[in-house]
């Protein structure tokens, strides 16, 4: 595969589903993954209100993960993860505007809700309308849009590549990428074809990253591994006001 | 206005909200009005409740039940109905809306095959006609467009994937401890709306729940129209039948048990109608697929019995003989028996695949839709949590049950 091109038009925001945030608030990474995209890069993360919801849901009744409802409450009221609404567009846009890029995003969902389950068609629906990254850990749902012709917006981003960031950013080093590996394997999660058989060090030569940090060393392997890692990545430069 | 429909459904607020995978904290704002009812949830709470969005979302109190109950749960409201009936009836409703959901990207029947059965039979009838002609007539007309008239032999085995074929939602499961023998009603979006017969299993042969499907079958056809649900009791003996009833009755009675095949029976099997024995009237219902007593009153009504041998018939215990004869008067461990390893498998998987619940209330799903479903997801026509939705199921629950037919992950 040839090397991708690389984009520097850095998001204001990144869209999350709740395949993300569940494994997040299962490794407890939800505020330094979060917090540290934020605070170095002004890159915020944002959730759908139906993704919002759906989370909350099931961190209530699943026992993988009990106890752990606080951690979401606290990542919305301390910003790390803010919800979709008016206010929060209004920050771009007029209050009109963000009432019609809502609409937008809820006419767009109902219909990719045809295809794939309410969290993952209105967080796709954002993406699309927005015109900002999703972060999802449904890769299946992705080539199931991309198969139904959908314009899915590129790079598509894993949970793997905020971890990854993490530790290309030194938020986390290895032994904390592996114990998260070893934490979703805890909980029954299925873990990437790279990480299967070997630690984190060990298989990091084997992913592409489509997310990176311009300010340091580029980790993971440096040709693109899958189909998706054709498009391309996002690379995120230091904000000069960034802690 | 939501919280007026939902006491009016006499529905519980967290049923609803398990039903519709949200926070009760969140569904409980909807209903105190602390926060308005989001968009991403509108469509499937209509259709469980079965009102028009703009109903769902008016702030306009009503003064009375009357005037807020939606048709469907006005009549639930019935006193002979427990809670489980209703979260029963809720659980089908969401079902109805995901198989309308499913069959816009999948090619499934729709209701245009519905409708067109329907008309074949309404078509046939006169409606200013006793109701027992009527059902009579109807059973002709519904026997023809199915292309059952030619065949002499029972139905039953094909009856089920016939209906479902031409786009009736039919549901068997289980409601314990329920008078509730069977029900009818229309679900889905209104562009794919398709009747649903709900027929309860608890405590019923195979034999009767053919009958019972027909019987609702026939308020599908002729009175869904006017009448958003119909109700169908254990039979009490100081029930007043009104016309629907009557006409519902003479069409199953017609459907599976024609004088065409009864008089097919009595020439296979060399029957002496004057003198039947326990064993003759077991062949009988392992011929017919219907029960003894429908066998028998459709007997009667061939005019091949007289009433008092109906009733000394009816006295006859062929319970035993109709093991021998026919699997499917066996209970559920005497069949498994029975069968090779693998085949025991295969049917503990489906009986697995099929079994959904929402907190106290189970639902056995139709094995075609679940079939449907999963061999989307295996061609990633939808994802496997869209499969989850459609199955009524936890994504977790489903990503374990179905494990080894899901298409991997990418990194």
């Amino acid at each position: 595969m040839t090397t991708p091109a690389e984009t520097t038009q850095i998001p204001r925001f990144l869209i999350l589903d709740t395949s993300i945030l569940l494994p997040l608030i299962a490794t407890d990474l939800l505020k330094t993954i979060l917090q540290g995209t934020y605070d170095a890069f002004r890159v915020a993360s944002v959730v759908h209100p139906a993704v919002k919801g759906e989370a909350e849901f099931h961190l209530s009744r699943n026992r993988k993960f009990l106890g752990r409802q606080e951690q979401l409450n606290k990542a919305f009221k301390k910003g790390a993860v803010s919800v979709l609404e008016r206010s929060f567009l209004e920050r771009w846009h007029s209050r009109a505007a963000a009432d019609a890029l809502l609409d937008q995003i809820d006419q767009k969902g109902e219909r990719l809700n045809a295809w794939v389950d309410r969290g993952e068609a209105y967080s796709h629906a954002a993406s699309m309308v927005l015109q900002v990254p999703i972060v999802t850990g449904d890769q299946r749902a992705v080539r199931v849009l991309i198969k139904a012709c959908e314009p899915v917006p590129r790079p598509v981003l894993r949970f793997w590549d905020l971890v990854v960031l993490g530790f290309q950013c030194g938020w986390l080093d290895a032994n904390a990428c592996d114990k998260v590996r070893q934490r979703l394997r805890e909980i029954g999660e299925r873990l990437p074809p790279w990480l299967q058989h070997q630690s984190f060090q060990d298989g990091l030569c084997e992913f592409y990253p489509r997310l990176v940090s311009a300010s340091h060393p580029v980790v993971g392997s440096p040709q693109p591994v899958e189909a998706l890692d054709q498009d391309p990545r996002l690379v995120l430069g230091p904000c000069e006001d960034a802690e | 206005m939501l919280k007026q429909i939902l006491e009016a459904t006499r529905l519980d607020p967290a049923f609803c909200a398990e039903a519709l995978r949200v926070p009760l904290r969140d569904f409980q704002d909807w209903l105190d009005q602390k926060q308005p009812l989001p968009r991403y949830v509108v469509a499937e709470l209509c259709n469980i409740l079965g009102v028009d969005p703009s109903k769902l979302t008016s702030r306009v109190a009503a003064s009375n039940a009357a005037m807020i109950a939606p048709a469907v749960w006005f009549k639930l409201r019935d006193e002979r109905l427990k809670d489980a009936d209703r979260r029963t009836v809720a659980l089908i409703r969401r079902l109805g809306y995901a198989v309308s959901q499913f069959e816009r990207i999948s090619e499934g029947q729709g209701s245009a095959a519905w409708t067109a059965l329907s008309q074949a039979v309404l078509g046939r009838v006169d409606r200013s006609a006793p109701p027992a002609d009527q059902g009579q007539n109807a059973a002709i007309a519904f026997r023809a467009a199915l292309g059952l008239d030619h065949g002499q032999t029972g139905i039953g085995e094909i009856l089920r994937p016939l209906l479902r074929r031409r786009g009736l939602l039919l549901i068997e499961s289980p409601i314990s401890k329920s008078g509730l023998e069977g029900c009818t009603f229309a679900v889905g979006t209104r562009d794919f709306e398709r009747p649903c017969v709900f027929v309860n299993t608890f405590r019923s042969t195979w034999f009767r729940r053919n009958e019972i499907i027909l019987h609702e079958v026939c308020h599908a056809i002729f009175d869904l129209a006017n009448d958003q649900v119909s109700l169908d009791f254990r039979e009490s003996p100081d029930e007043v039948e009104d016309f629907a009833e009557v006409r519902a009755r003479f069409f199953a009675q017609n459907v599976l048990v024609p004088k065409s095949v009864l008089v097919h029976c009595q020439n296979r099997l060399g029957l002496k109608w004057h003198e039947l024995t326990a064993e003759n009237i077991a062949r009988l219902i392992a011929e017919t697929h219907a029960e003894q007593r429908t066998v028998l009153k459709a007997a009667l009504a061939a005019g091949l019995i007289d009433e008092p041998l109906f009733e000394s018939y009816l006295k006859l215990d062929c319970a035993s003989h109709l093991k021998g004869l026919s699997e499917r008067a066996l209970m559920t461990h005497e069949f498994l028996s029975k069968l090779p390893q693998q085949k025991r498998e295969e049917i503990a998987f489906l009986n697995r695949a099929r079994k959904t619940s929402l907190g106290r209330s189970d639902l056995r799903l139709p094995i075609s839709h679940v079939q449907r479903v999963l061999t989307a997801v295996g061609n990633q026509e939808i994802s496997p949590r869209k499969g989850a939705e459609l199955l009524l199921m936890d994504p977790f629950v489903f990503e374990e049950r179905f494990r080894d037919l899901l298409p991997e992950r990418a990194a």
